[in-house]
């Protein structure tokens, strides 16, 4: 009897079990039988963002765990079996903010942009210096270099049927100037229209320059961008002569979207009388927040917000002739690209070991466990060697990045309500004076007792080169013969001894010591590994002197960063542009970024300011790298930070994957030239 | 038994009052700039850039006044915008519930009947053989940090065997249930394939809930076993079990008659809990299988010092807890007629 009561239980439980397991063996009939190619989607998305630069430090995506199994003892793929051929698939983190083009200012948003909008002019294959051109044919350049002129190509079609036309391309100037959000990237484009120091529409230019009229500053910004139907142009006039102008062309921002459909969605129309209405919509409120409309080659099929976005092949996209020699042509190979996003680790690296992410993101301090994985080893240029037979993974390493690691020193720190970043706050052994750093001698110091060849090899193994001011590697202005900074304890112990810095009883800062604080965000250990080097040489150097490093959580370290609260800090910065300008500005400014809170000597600081306004408004690229070279060294000879790094990256897809190569400037991955097959 | 149905339900006001009131507190302690951070990827080009976003979105006024908004437009069915999800708050429950409710549900399943079941074997074989297996089997689901345990299966099953994999459909599905023939009726992918007639997505859909289901049951299991057993074992040394013994019944009926059913005020207590829990979403278990429910969202939420996706999950969960409980309190009443709700 009590055997029968028990029975459901049984039967129950089995069935349970039962189902479960018929829908595993289903369930891997029906993806290896159900490809991508009749039903299929796909999905993943692989990060373009390094998990050093600033720009993407929010610690939320930080990676937590490390699946215990080892790499070596998953199943891969079969070689030759191409997994969900017609779909390709990324693996990453990062959610995109918004799919308007005006609005995004991230990496996430902007390979999605990229992939669906196009803009006037392309960098040609994986050059960041030539262009070839895309929705504009050709372009000519007034002798003054304040006027551009535009030829708009004919037959483009957008994505809902509608033709390209000039009146479409100044339009979505306009709009993403007037519209310029809080925090978004127009400043980009508003600075050669209307000036070196403008930062925003509002503030800068209607209450600024217009005196608080909307109308008479949106009419001003019409009269600089004119188009013209009938020739077919769109000319631009510039405020003044702009080095970068073309360079930035290329940016998302600078994406070309539809007039009638934007005002179909509820947009501007056009008109400087409405125009305000339109100024700083939060990311919900903008009506391009979630849909997209462009010529390029993909179209948006579905944006899962944390989840994945899909994108599917353009059938009519306009390029039938490859735009560069050996460049991609007609519909996209791929049918349909998925990014998803996985900010597990672990599971993303399940994901791509079974093949069924095409391309993974790998933070740095993961490679060892993917490595086993890789059969094929290429670098920047493309060229590959065979590394394991029986690998089933291609490794891009090598890779250029546009994004550089810095300390930061601050010269007058905020001490406003106290602030136990500088412990006791005077020179006694137990803190620091706010003007610590201040002084010559210790920010000399600070940097001949940091340990590059270490950090280098502990960090990047190797792949990282040491940072020799604000303007990296690749760049305009870049010298790799400029002076600069190289570990050296005894040099180190000898500019502490210079230090003209004295306790309240009149000893030396040799003989008194210090305690401050190094604070990095939260999550981020390359930061963290950096000050514990520096720590302990400072330490070694005398056992008096104490740097502790702290971590706060994104939003506090932001808080006290821009509160000037920070005496010592390291973070990154990803460039928007590819230009030295994008470099100087927010490391040497006044208004910069950085610099804006750093305190540097008054004189100093009108010299930089000057030499940067020349280097923008010069057009011609040998004086321009003069005036960059000159505004590097002077960082050096001031030792106004410690320029830490500027790694290489490394990009990790399946051999099946085609097409590759690595153009540091595009903000992900170009689905276009990418195909896959074995 | 109305009344008291009605009276627990006045409570729910005060309780969402309470909660909101208590979180909104915590903002004070936020700086307007930390609070800013949510809007911006990396140190933006100036400061004046950073006090524009606190203007925008209010972040400098008294707390008191933000509170003021945002229960002026909660009363009026608007929980904010979620920047975490890049949705109405409204419209991410409404996503992310769904998921979290399917995988509470299959996972739940397999916790009440196997451990009730687990329990009760292990009750009746008191300090034999089975009873120290089950000791041992349930003492190492209950230690395993779910991570761990998560990712194991993972390589296991995934990784080597490919038998289950994350996420919640694969990739064939997903293009089917987000295409216009698919009706979303209830946003559970296993039911919603059942009422299309699609059993390829049923099946699919179980495959992905494998996994995750079986990590939470595993680290639950000991938790029902373990009730189940104990109160078993103080049941079974009650008087009217001796007496029924006594007059000569079976040990099956004594067991399955006298014994269970009041075993089972303790287990329902616990199971209530538990499955409330499960429906608040579980964290670790929907980021290990890529599985996007209510945990992974309230997760990101926090990190991200997303205040109104914290806020308006909070109330969900919080009407959820009392309604829970509500339930379990009737359905004391339903399995134990001594038991009165005045």
């Amino acid at each position: 009897m009590s055997k029968d009561n028990r029975q459901p239980i049984y039967i129950f439980t089995v069935l349970i079990l039962a189902s479960m397991v018929l829908a595993a063996c289903a369930g891997s009939q029906v993806s290896t039988t159900a490809p991508g190619a009749s039903s299929g989607s796909a999905n993943q998305t692989s990060p373009t963002q390094p998990s050093g630069a600033a720009a993407t430090s929010n610690p939320a995506s930080g990676e937590a765990t490390q699946p215990p199994a080892a790499s070596s003892t998953t199943a891969a793929p079969a070689a030759g079996q191409v997994k969900n051929p017609g779909t390709l698939i990324e693996s990453t983190i990062g959610d995109p903010e918004s799919l308007d083009p005006a609005w995004a200012y991230d990496t996430a948003s902007g390979e999605v942009i990229f992939n669906v909008y196009e803009t006037l002019l392309f960098p040609k294959k994986d050059s960041t210096t030539e262009f070839v051109p895309m929705l504009a044919t050709s372009w000519d350049i007034s002798q003054d270099g304040l006027t551009y002129t535009f030829h708009i190509r004919d037959g483009v079609k957008f994505q809902d049927g509608q033709d390209l036309t000039p009146e479409d391309v100044a339009y979505s100037f306009w709009r993403g100037m007037i519209q310029d959000r809080a925090g978004g990237p127009q400043w980009i484009l508003l600075q050669p229209f209307f000036g070196l120091d403008v930062q925003s529409f509002q503030d800068d230019v209607v209450t600024k320059q217009y005196n608080g009229d909307w109308t008479a500053a949106v009419t001003a910004l019409q009269q600089a961008i004119t188009y013209d139907n009938a020739a077919g142009t769109v000319t631009m006039k510039l405020k003044q002569p702009y080095g970068p102008m073309l360079q930035l062309l290329t940016g998302t921002w600078a994406s070309i979207v539809s007039k009638p459909w934007v005002i179909q969605q509820g947009g501007w129309d056009g008109t400087p009388e409405t125009a305000q209405n339109f100024h700083d919509p939060s990311a919900e409120q903008d009506e391009l927040f979630k849909i997209m409309n462009g010529t390029g080659p993909y179209k948006l099929d579905r944006w899962a917000p944390g989840e994945e976005i899909d994108l599917v092949r353009n059938d009519n996209y306009w390029v039938t002739t490859p735009l560069w020699d050996g460049g991609p042509s007609g519909p996209a190979s791929v049918e349909r690209a998925v990014i998803k996003i996985v900010p597990e680790w672990g599971t993303r690296f399940a994901t791509f070991s079974t093949g069924d992410a095409d391309i993974a993101y790998v933070p740095r301090q993961y490679i060892a466990q993917v490595d086993p994985l890789v059969g094929e080893t290429c670098d920047a240029s493309g060229s590959c060697t065979t590394t394991n037979p029986s690998g089933t993974v291609r490794l891009y390493k090598g890779l250029p990045s546009i994004q550089e690691d810095v300390i930061y020193f601050n010269q007058a720190v905020n001490t406003t309500g106290g602030n136990n970043l500088m412990g006791s706050g005077k020179l006694d052994g137990n803190g620091i004076p706010a003007d610590f750093f201040g002084d010559i001698h210790v920010r000399n110091a600070f940097n001949y007792c940091f340990d590059w060849p270490t950090y280098i090899s502990q960090i990047w193994n190797g792949e990282a080169e040491q940072a020799l001011g604000p303007i990296i590697d690749g760049e305009l202005g870049f010298d790799p013969n400029q002076a600069h900074f190289t570990f050296d304890l005894t040099k180190c112990a000898n500019e502490f001894k210079a230090s003209t810095l004295q306790s309240a009883d009149g000893k030396s800062l040799w003989d008194t010591g210090f305690y401050l604080q190094y604070i990095y965000n939260t999550g981020n250990d390359q930061r963290k590994t950096a000050g514990d080097i520096l720590a302990q040489d400072l330490l070694q150097v005398n056992p008096k002197f104490h740097m502790e490093v702290v971590g706060e959580p994104f939003a506090v370290e932001l808080k006290d960063q821009v509160a000037g609260r920070l005496p010592i800090f390291m973070l990154g910065w990803l460039e928007d542009y590819h230009d030295p300008q994008d470099w100087v500005f927010p490391f040497l400014a006044s208004n910069g970024t950085y610099s804006g809170s750093q305190g540097f000597a008054p004189d100093l600081q009108t010299q930089l300011d000057n030499l940067i306004v020349q280097g923008a408004q010069e057009t011609d690229p040998q004086a321009r790298a003069k005036i960059y070279e000159q505004l590097q060294n002077l960082s050096y000879t001031n030792a106004l930070d410690l320029f830490v790094d500027q790694p290489q990256l490394r990009r990790y897809m399946q051999m099946w994957v085609n097409g590759y190569y690595y153009n540091p400037i595009y903000p992900g991955f170009y689905f276009y030239s990418l195909s896959k097959g074995s | 038994m109305i009344n008291y149905i009605i009276r627990r339900l006045l409570i729910l006001p005060v309780v969402l009052i309470g909660l909101s009131v208590l979180i909104f507190g915590m903002l004070m302690f936020l700086d307007p700039v930390e609070r800013a951070a949510l809007y911006v990827t990396s140190p933006p080009k100036t400061s004046e850039a950073l006090q524009a976003i606190v203007q925008k979105y209010g972040l400098d006024k008294p707390i008191y006044v933000q509170f003021g908004n945002w229960l002026d437009n909660v009363i009026h069915g608007d929980l904010g915008w979620s920047k975490t999800a890049q949705m109405p708050v409204l419209q991410a429950i409404k996503t992310y519930f769904p998921a979290t409710m399917e995988l509470a549900m299959w996972s739940f399943i397999p916790i009440i009947v196997i451990g009730i079941w687990l329990g009760i074997e292990a009750a009746i074989h008191h300090d034999q053989i089975i009873d120290q297996a089950m000791r041992v089997f349930s003492i190492i689901g209950y230690s395993f940090p779910t991570f761990v345990f998560g990712l194991l299966v993972l390589m296991l099953f995934y990784a080597k065997l490919q038998w289950f994999p994350p996420g919640r459909l694969s990739d064939w599905a997903t293009a089917i249930v987000y295409s216009p023939a698919f009706h979303q009726y209830t946003g559970m992918n296993t039911v919603d394939s059942i009422l299309n007639g699609r059993f390829d997505i049923f099946l699919d859909s179980l495959r992905h809930l494998f996994l995750p289901a079986l990590t939470l049951a595993y680290v639950s299991w000991a938790l029902i076993l373990r009730v189940t057993r104990s109160s078993m074992l103080e049941v079974t040394h009650q008087d009217y079990i001796r007496t029924a013994r006594a007059k000569g019944l079976s040990e099956a009926v004594v067991m399955n008659r006298h014994a269970r059913p009041n075993a089972m005020i303790p287990v329902i207590t616990i199971g209530g809990l538990l499955f409330v829990g499960l429906l608040n979403g579980v964290v670790i278990t929907e980021t290990v299988f890529n599985y996007h429910g209510m945990g992974y969202f309230v997760a990101q939420a926090a990190l991200n010092f997303d205040a109104i996706s914290v806020l308006g999950v909070a109330l969900f969960d919080g009407a959820l807890l009392v309604l829970a409980n509500l339930a379990v309190d009737v359905l004391y009443g339903v399995i134990d007629p001594r038991i009165r709700l005045e």
